[in-house]
């Protein structure tokens, strides 16, 4: 946050700074995980409901970018997702509830390459960066009066790249901006924070991760100084 | 502006909106229902067990659709193993001696399912608990005595009180006769009495008294109590013969008040037995019609009574028999025409008798083996080994004696076979010691001379009364004034020349027709021309086949089966004229016809 807010004072003091927030639509794969939660609610003495399935969300995030000149600017882009899944059992003897949580917290660097235009200026994009996953299996139950709940947490990081392509609109010292991307995130094993040789493995011996991959549409608001 | 824009958005940024599930959904179950629990089910033995001995105690457990997790016995709170069988009912193997005698708290618990389907239940942790309470109770102590407390007659059914041990572990009384009470035996006589009954018994005693021994019988042991003697009042019976084949039973009042009684009748010592069945309720007669009742032996009769359902014996024996009881059993009986007397031969003396009246003029010890008392003879005759006695009919004393060994001039030892014809000739069988030397004879008693003598032709089966025809061994003989000669080859008339007999005319001779293997049939030979006069039944029930009436020459003899013997009586013509029942267990020999008088050597006479 230091970095951002040097950033930040450095724009104030040049014309070729943007800053940025992005609300972001995402949708994510997450079959690895999504098999492995039906594995497990295969499990259960009941039959539970899937209530959440991975569902895609919007999430903000900031964009500091720096115009190398009027086609080329770079920038740096932290962000944050999250999302999960869920299989619920309840009738009169109790409940089983069965929670996936995912949260992803990325730092992507990002080079832009427009072609002037004297409306909307099209641009290119491309975002490369790591990104940090915390993956948590919660599982809650009560049986008549006995109560129970477990959670495991799974950590990985893994490098990512987006590309896509937008465009922008400057008016006077706002800029406007939308952009469609596709991220590609190399497979990375979860690991358990408690203990990182213990990896999350599927029924068939895998090693499986967050796969965060999928269709990122930002809708930005910045400033340029 | 631009500075406020930079803040809001790093403000945002910060915003983070973590995933939160918070969706839930709740199923609709049918919460447990402890009224369906009454769908289970118990053996109903599982109420209260009364264990007198290793018992296996079989729970017949029917949980129906609610499954079974756990399942557990105990008696007085200990925990017992149950067995499980191959079909799977549970067990328990009591063993009475490890528990002390009492009741105990027998306790079956069981946890099953609740199948409501809900998550408790598919954890197994939603159950129904159930409980069956029971009692055992243990007693090994057999009863105290138990004894008869009376023997008494109740509408018409003797009974027996007693009173039954108040123990479960008690299973009947018995009473056992003592065939002989010095002996100490029991004999099959075991009469049995449930627990709780009031038993009728069958007693077939009247009159006599009867000690029976008591025993209380139970799980595990047998407890002998005190004799006990039972004393019965007889039932007067009398039974009287309207005619030979009828019988009158008639009886008074008796203390019998049933509706339908059935009385059996019967004289339990003839074979078969004899015995009839009516149905009569009250005091009376009954007249028994068209019953064979055997000549020749004393019959017991009784009376027996029955009821639907019961038994209630009542008897009282009565004894009859058919013609008359001479005083005494005799071997042989004799008739002597010149005196007109009856001679019996009986076990030491032989006796002269009136014809009439069988009372006994004279007696003289028995000095022969066997009596010969020839129709028309004015003596009587006695053989023993081989001297022929001639007996003087009036005072039973031998005139004179003949040494039959010096007259033949054979060393014998035995004179059987012995014929006699009316002109004084006496045929008879004359056997060695070896009795390789047999020889047929003829003595002419008034010279004292053997008038014939033929080496061993065979059995010598009867002659005429003039003894001019005599059967001997395989022929057919005519005697002329000494001169004898074969006037027919029997195998010419029959292929076994057994039984034949000559009738006295001498005009035709009996034989059995063996030849088509065919016994049952004898036939009358014409002696003159060897033909086939007539035929009858068998007749072979006398030892020689058939006899004839020393009085009037009239035919008789003895036929039927083991079950129906009958003594049949001829015409001149050679046609029955007259059966009467005998013993089947007599030969034709133990009967006896003389002057139209059927004497049985059991001691009985009949005038037919």
């Amino acid at each position: 946050m230091t970095l951002i807010l040097c950033l930040i004072g450095c724009g104030l003091q040049a014309q070729n700074i943007n800053v940025l927030y992005n609300f972001r639509f995402e949708t994510f794969n997450m079959e690895q995980l999504k098999e492995l939660q039906l594995g497990q609610a295969r499990l259960f003495p009941v039959t539970p409901t899937l209530l959440e399935d991975m569902p895609s969300g919007v999430f903000g995030s900031l964009s500091l970018e720096y115009e190398l000149n009027p086609t080329i600017t770079v920038g740096i882009n932290p962000g944050f997702s999250s999302t999960g899944s869920r299989y619920y059992y309840e009738d009169f003897s109790g409940f089983l509830s069965n929670d996936f949580l995912v949260n992803r917290y990325d730092l992507m660097l990002s080079g832009m390459f427009k072609r002037e235009n004297n409306w909307i200026t099209p641009f290119a994009r491309l975002e490369t960066g790591v990104n940090f996953s915390e993956f948590e299996i919660d599982i809650r139950s009560r049986v008549g009066d006995d109560s129970s709940q477990q959670s495991i947490l799974f950590q990985s990081i893994a490098v990512a790249t987006r590309f896509g392509f937008g465009a922008e609109k400057k008016v006077r010292f706002l800029l406007f901006r939308l952009t469609a991307m596709y991220e590609v995130v190399i497979p990375s094993a979860l690991k358990l924070k408690e203990d990182t040789d213990l990896q999350l493995q599927n029924a068939r011996g895998q090693v499986i991760g967050a796969q965060w991959d999928g269709l990122k549409v930002m809708a930005s608001v910045g400033v340029s100084f | 502006m631009r500075k406020t824009i930079c803040y809001l958005a790093l403000l945002l940024s910060l915003w983070s909106c973590e995933f939160n599930p918070s969706e839930t959904v709740f199923t609709e179950l049918e919460a447990p229902n402890t009224d369906r629990l009454s769908q289970v089910v118990f053996a109903d033995t599982l109420d209260s067990l009364y264990i007198f001995d290793r018992t296996e105690i079989i729970f017949d457990l029917d949980f129906k659709e609610f499954e079974l997790y756990q399942i557990e016995f105990s008696i007085d709170d200990e925990e017992k193993r149950l067995s499980e069988g191959e079909d799977g009912v549970l067990s328990y193997v009591l063993d009475p001696r490890t528990l002390e005698n009492g009741s105990h708290r027998a306790l079956l618990r069981a946890v099953t399912s609740t199948e409501t389907n809900s998550l408790a239940d598919n954890l197994e942790q939603e159950v129904f608990l159930i409980e069956k309470e029971f009692t055992i109770y243990i007693d090994l102590i057999p009863p105290p005595e138990v004894s008869i407390d009376r023997i008494f007659i109740e509408d018409g059914i003797l009974k027996v009180a007693w009173q039954a041990p108040d123990k479960q572990n008690f299973l009947q009384l018995e009473l056992n006769r003592f065939a002989d009470p010095a002996s100490g035996g029991v004999t099959r006589d075991v009469l049995v009495f449930p627990r709780d009954r009031e038993e009728y018994l069958d007693i077939f005693y009247a009159g006599q008294e009867i000690t029976y021994s008591v025993e209380i019988v139970g799980y595990n042991y047998r407890v002998e109590g005190p004799e006990m003697t039972f004393s019965f009042p007889g039932f007067p019976v009398e039974v009287s013969l309207p005619t030979d084949s009828s019988l009158l039973v008639e009886w008074s009042d008796f203390p019998l008040v049933n509706d339908r009684l059935s009385f059996e009748v019967g004289s339990f010592t003839t074979s078969p037995r004899l015995s009839e069945r009516f149905d009569k309720a009250e005091s009376g007669s009954q007249l028994i019609e068209d019953i064979a009742i055997p000549f020749g032996r004393k019959h017991n009769f009784a009376l027996s009574v029955k009821a639907p359902q019961i038994l209630a014996g009542y008897w009282e024996t009565s004894t009859f028999h058919i013609g008359e009881e001479l005083p005494f059993t005799f071997s042989n009986v004799g008739y002597n025409s010149n005196t007109g007397d009856l001679y019996f031969v009986r076990d030491d003396v032989l006796s002269r008798n009136d014809f009439a009246t069988y009372t006994e003029k004279t007696s003289v010890p028995i000095i022969a083996d066997d009596y010969f008392f020839p129709p028309g003879s004015d003596k009587i005759y006695g053989i023993r080994d081989a001297t022929l006695s001639v007996i003087d009919p009036v005072t039973l004393q031998a005139s004179s004696r003949l040494d039959l060994s010096d007259l033949t001039g054979i060393q014998a030892n035995f004179v059987s076979m012995v014929s006699f014809s009316d002109n004084g000739l006496i045929f008879f069988r004359l056997g060695s010691p070896s009795r390789n030397t047999l020889s047929i004879c003829v003595l002419d008693i008034d010279r004292r001379e053997i008038v014939h003598l033929e080496p061993a032709p065979g059995f010598l089966h009867g002659i005429s009364r003039d003894g001019t025809v005599f059967a001997a061994g395989p022929n057919i003989y005519r005697n002329t004034n000494g001169v004898v000669e074969v006037i027919h080859e029997v195998e010419d008339l029959a292929s076994i020349p057994a039984n034949p007999q000559v009738t006295p005319d001498g005009a035709s001779i009996f034989y059995r027709d063996t030849r088509n293997g065919n016994t049952d049939i004898m036939l009358r030979y014409s002696i003159a021309t060897g033909e086939v006069m007539g035929s009858f039944g068998v007749l072979d029930s006398f030892g020689g086949g058939i006899g004839f009436d020393p009085v009037d020459d009239v035919l008789f003899g003895a036929s039927g089966t083991r079950r129906d013997t009958r003594f049949v009586l001829f015409d001149e013509s050679y046609d029955i004229i007259r059966t009467e029942y005998i013993l089947q267990e007599q030969r034709g020999q133990d009967y006896f016809y003389i002057g139209n008088k059927l004497f049985s050597n059991t001691g009985f006479v009949k005038t037919l």
